[in-house]
């Protein structure tokens, strides 16, 4: 399979104060279209940096970002929102709905930033993907009058609701109960076997462990880097 | 002591260590105690300083207006009149003028007194240069700068023989002169020995000024400028005019209550702002501090403990505030009251600052803020720790009500998102929602009555246009034979007919006690054919005369005078006119006045066949009516020319007081109420732009808290301009729903606030009508005005990164 993702010798630092704070050291690694990723690691180590340079949240000191054809480290903030529309879905830990849209608008709303589809298919498609996560019946509800776990499930959908070909997850179920969190993890498996990556921060050893590879960080190197039996 | 030590380092470090948000919440309170202070102090130093200027001019309590020049020896006559203290004489006349041999001639008011070293009442002070004397005039200050004359120029003046060139030589402050900036005429001063060149005899007047024998009362003045009126009779002498001043109370009060009542409007708006603004910050500051709270309350903080956390950084911001605000406000006091004294003639000498200014400061400025952030603040200091903590995600500050729910499904559902998104924002604070539109709300009702009034104002010079279908109003100095007029006026084209008025100074009496009126320059019996086609008045109760009226003894008067003294149609009243003994009328109509009941002359209409048998000059006329084939102000012109030049011709004399012309007159009125218009106009702009600020600050806040949700929206596709449109499309929306809201507010209060600002301010009786343009005007100007409070918050938001964003 062709690579989605290339990063080479990609260095991190923050600044605070007259101190600067080194958060990734070195990081060289690819990954292939159809790959599903737990990236684990215990916290401060690194793990949303690497998530947010795949995402182009966040840019290398040193070092290059390829994901999907595009080099994210020469790309301008502007055309960094328009390719992430387009190529990158995000699913957040704490769901990020817009609490004054119902689950269908909010569904429709990077549809609308991006205008890939023709505006009469977008409502057809936000109900689709509404109905793959389960959450047809709550489409007309505000995010406030549905679960956390239901909430979830509609992030997830708007992280597709452009169809891209990564999704990354920065701990999509640490603000969920464990039944919950198995739930959303069946449906990342799901969107593996549709063909998506995946990329997901996690600190649940147990939900890592059905992902396809998974990436220990630790100080800002890659600590360990395995694939696991759940590979397509 | 509230708290220890440490939790006041937490109030100092969170006031130091966001020295932008300190400052913005500093200034906001501060904007709006100075607009307080500055407004109230102004109203109270304006009013304040016009009484004194007025008591220093030692302000006549009766001026007695005559028809006709009055030797001196007649005013000695007045003295021993029981009541008067003392008398002055002035003779005020119209006259043409032009500044240069190529200037156009312009009508202007010339003015002389027996001794201007020795005024004894309404006192005119020397400016610069020196009183007139010999050849050597003075102009009027207000005068001297509207038409930019000085010292060293020279005024040309058509005379009784030609024209005359004088020297102006000095500038006197007349204290009680209209400014021609509000319509009024250019006033010159002259020597009394100039007078016979301009026609009119030497040791005359026409004014007669008197004081009476303290204390003053209205009706006392009233009473003894009858008997005055009656002592000039004996002497053949008519009265115009009778104007009672009040000795304290400035004339010009009637004009400022007009404007302090929007003034004080502007005050509470500014101090609302105010209050919305504090508002949002320290809910900035709560939703910034959530998790700050969480952590406190987890250790064990009270929520008074953590209330009075926030409370105490309110009150150091207000108190701050209030400091900065004080010497501000006295200074806009000072120098705004200054520039508005300055407009009527008026020197500010000295400075008192209002103490009612000051304690409405001190208590709005320290309780309105800790007010308005009480909420906010009681609101999270009442979180629980779980929520406190717990509040990373979007929609922390959001919670769905009903409406919500209710606007989603009907509204929300069927916008395109973004447009969804911008509405469920703009309804998302509901509080300050409503505080931020209620300022553009006042604003845009302030506009929208105040299009009314200036519509209603044309409607009623239209109505009043209509009523009256003479062209031009001859008035003549003296009485003169219909017989010798018609032969005048018939060869003047393009007359059509004439109609001759008689006028005589009257008094109304109910049994033997004179009537209170609502005009304060007496009345006037105006005497006019029962079968008129030139006029008749808007009549509110009864009827106007028709031909079955002719040798009746009936009366049509004032409402206000009839509402005043309990008089109704079918009533008898007494009349006395000149020196006649009185005899009964009946009241058979009321009519509407056109001109309030400020400095106007009050008319009692009769049959004039009623009235002559009592005049003095029967079958002599004091008006020509003529109504002539005119539909320009330049034809009017020519015509008005020709007449007075034949008139010239004849050596008749023409009242320049009661002559005019209709179209003139409609234009003059209509300049006369300009200024005021616009003023009022220029305050609901200021009242806007002050809602727009609070606009720019609710939006820009709304950035603030929404940067985590921005981050969101970057993360999920949105581009610059797709940011910067939500807050644009927030902004309109804001502009939209003020406009929406404003319109039935305005319906409702257009007429009553109208009419009440055209009696104050304009002295006049409105025909009210709606002003439907102006809500399509003000929909133009809140949206444009909302877009230009939107953009620097778009701006900002359009600018704010990913990381940045998400990490917030």
């Amino acid at each position: 399979m062709p690579n989605i993702i290339q990063l080479t010798h990609v260095h991190k630092a923050y600044t605070l104060g007259q101190l600067k704070q080194p958060v990734l050291h070195d990081i060289s690694l690819t990954i292939s279209s159809g790959e599903f990723v737990a990236i684990v690691g215990p916290s401060g180590n690194g793990k949303s940096t690497l998530l947010n340079l795949l995402t182009g949240i966040d840019r290398p000191c040193r070092g290059e970002v390829l994901v999907n054809g595009s080099a994210l480290h020469r790309l301008r903030e502007e055309q960094l929102s328009i390719w992430r529309g387009a190529h990158v879905g995000i699913v957040f830990q704490f769901f990020q709905l817009l609490p004054s849209l119902n689950l269908l608008q909010n569904i429709l709303l990077p549809m609308d930033f991006v205008g890939k589809l023709p505006k009469r298919e977008r409502l057809e498609r936000a109900r689709y993907l509404l109905n793959l996560v389960g959450l047809d019946e709550q489409a007309k509800q505000l995010p406030g009058q549905v679960s956390g776990g239901q909430q979830q499930r509609a992030a997830i959908a708007r992280a597709l609701a452009n169809d891209p070909a990564l999704i990354v997850a920065d701990e999509p179920t640490g603000n969920l109960d464990s039944a919950t969190a198995d739930a959303v993890f069946a449906l990342f498996s799901a969107l593996q076997q549709q063909g998506k990556t995946l990329v997901i921060v996690t600190h649940n050893e147990d939900l890592a462990q059905s992902a396809s590879r998974r990436i220990a960080i630790h100080a800002g190197r890659i600590h360990d880097d395995q694939y696991l039996s759940n590979t397509k | 002591m509230l708290f220890n030590l440490n939790l006041w380092q937490k109030v100092s470090a969170d006031l130091f260590s966001h020295k932008s948000r300190s400052a913005l919440a500093i200034s906001s309170i501060a904007i709006g105690l100075f607009v307080i202070g500055t407004l109230l102090g102004m109203m109270d130093l304006q009013l304040g300083s016009m009484d004194n200027a007025h008591r220093q001019s030692q302000p006549s309590h009766i001026n007695l207006i005559l028809r006709q020049d009055a030797d001196v020896a007649v005013a000695k006559t007045i003295k021993n009149i029981d009541g008067v203290a003392d008398i002055d004489t002035l003779t005020q006349f119209t006259a043409q003028f032009k500044t240069s041999p190529s200037a156009q001639w312009q009508t202007g008011t010339v003015l002389f007194r027996a001794d201007y070293q020795d005024q004894a009442y309404d006192r005119m002070t020397l400016v610069s240069g020196s009183f007139p004397r010999d050849n050597r005039i003075a102009v009027e200050r207000l005068s001297a700068r509207f038409s930019g004359l000085n010292s060293g120029d020279s005024i040309e003046f058509s005379t009784a023989n030609g024209s005359e060139k004088l020297a102006i030589d000095g500038i006197i402050r007349h204290p009680f002169v209209k400014p021609p900036a509000f319509g009024g005429q250019l006033h010159f001063f002259i020597a009394e020995e100039l007078a016979p060149i301009f026609g009119i005899p030497a040791h005359t007047f026409r004014q007669l000024l008197v004081q009476i024998k303290p204390p003053y009362s209205e009706e006392k003045a009233r009473s003894i400028a009858g008997k005055i009126r009656a002592q000039l009779a004996v002497s053949g002498i008519a009265v115009n005019a009778t104007l009672l001043q009040h000795p304290d109370r400035h004339w010009g009060r009637a004009i400022f209550s007009g404007i302090h009542l929007v003034l004080t409007v502007m005050a509470w708006a500014s101090l609302a702002l105010s209050s919305v603004l504090i508002l949002n910050t320290v809910a900035a500051l709560i939703t910034q501090q959530t998790d700050q709270i969480g952590i406190m309350k987890s250790l064990g903080a009270r929520r008074r403990t953590i209330a009075g956390i926030y409370l105490s950084e309110v009150f150091i911001l207000s108190l701050i505030a209030l400091l900065i605000a004080i010497p501000l406000s006295w200074a806009g006091a000072f120098y705004s009251s200054r520039w508005l004294l300055d407009v009527f003639n008026i020197e500010l000498n000295g400075f008192v600052y209002s103490a009612q200014a000051l304690s409405l400061m001190i208590a709005g400025g320290l309780v309105a803020p800790l007010l308005a952030a009480l909420w906010p603040i009681w609101k999270g200091a009442s979180m629980s720790v779980r929520q406190a903590i717990a509040s990373y995600g979007l929609g922390a500050d959001f919670v769905s009500h009903g409406f919500d729910r209710w606007l989603e499904r009907t509204v929300a559902a069927w916008l395109p998102t973004l447009y969804a998104v911008a509405l469920g924002n703009l309804l998302r604070r509901k509080a300050r929602l409503l505080w931020t539109q209620s300022v553009l709300i006042i604003a845009g009702v302030l506009f929208i009555v105040i299009m009314s009034l200036i519509a209603s104002v044309n409607l009623t010079l239209n109505n009043e246009l209509a009523r009256s279908r003479y062209a031009v109003r001859i008035g003549f100095a003296q009485d003169q034979s219909a017989d010798l007029v018609n032969d005048i006026v018939r060869t003047i084209p393009p007359t059509v007919a004439v109609e001759f008025w008689q006028r005589l100074p009257a008094e109304l009496l109910q049994g033997d006690k004179l009537i209170r009126q609502s005009g304060s320059l007496g009345l006037q019996m105006i005497g006019l054919p029962a079968d008129t086609t030139m006029y008749r008045p808007l009549i509110v109760a009864g009827r106007w005369f028709d031909p079955s009226d002719d040798r009746q003894k009936q009366l049509v008067i004032n409402a206000e005078t009839a509402e005043l003294n309990g008089i109704q149609v079918g009533d008898t009243v007494n009349a006395k006119l000149m020196q006649q003994p009185a005899r009964a009328w009946q009241v058979i109509g009321l009519y509407r006045g056109f001109a309030g009941s400020g400095y106007a002359v009050e008319a009692v209409y009769a049959p004039l066949s009623a009235m002559q048998p009592d005049s003095l000059n029967a079958h002599k006329h004091a008006f020509a009516l003529l109504s002539a084939d005119i539909h320009s102000l330049a034809e009017e012109k020519t015509y008005v020319d020709a007449l007075k030049t034949a008139f010239e011709q004849q050596q008749i004399k023409l009242d320049f007081y009661t002559t005019l012309a209709k179209l003139e007159q409609r234009r003059f009125a209509e300049n006369q109420f300009r200024p005021m218009t616009r003023m009022l106009l220029g305050l609901a702009v200021m009242i806007a732009a002050v809602g727009g600020i609070g606009l720019s600050g609710t939006l820009a806040i709304g950035v603030l808290q929404r940067t985590r949700e921005i981050g969101v929206l970057r993360a999920i596709g949105a581009s610059s301009s797709a940011i910067f449109k939500l807050f644009m499309l927030e902004g309109l929306f804001h502009g939209c729903l003020a406009w929406l809201i404003s319109i039935p507010l305005a319906f409702l209060l257009a007429e009553p606030l109208a009419k009440q600002l055209g009696t104050t301010m304009l002295g006049i009786e409105l025909d009210f009508v709606f002003s439907l343009v102006s809500v399509g005007f003000w929909l133009g100007f809140v949206l444009i005005l909302a877009l230009l409070a939107a953009y620097l918050p778009a701006r900002q938001a359009s600018r704010i990164v990913v990381r940045a964003g998400l990490s917030y």
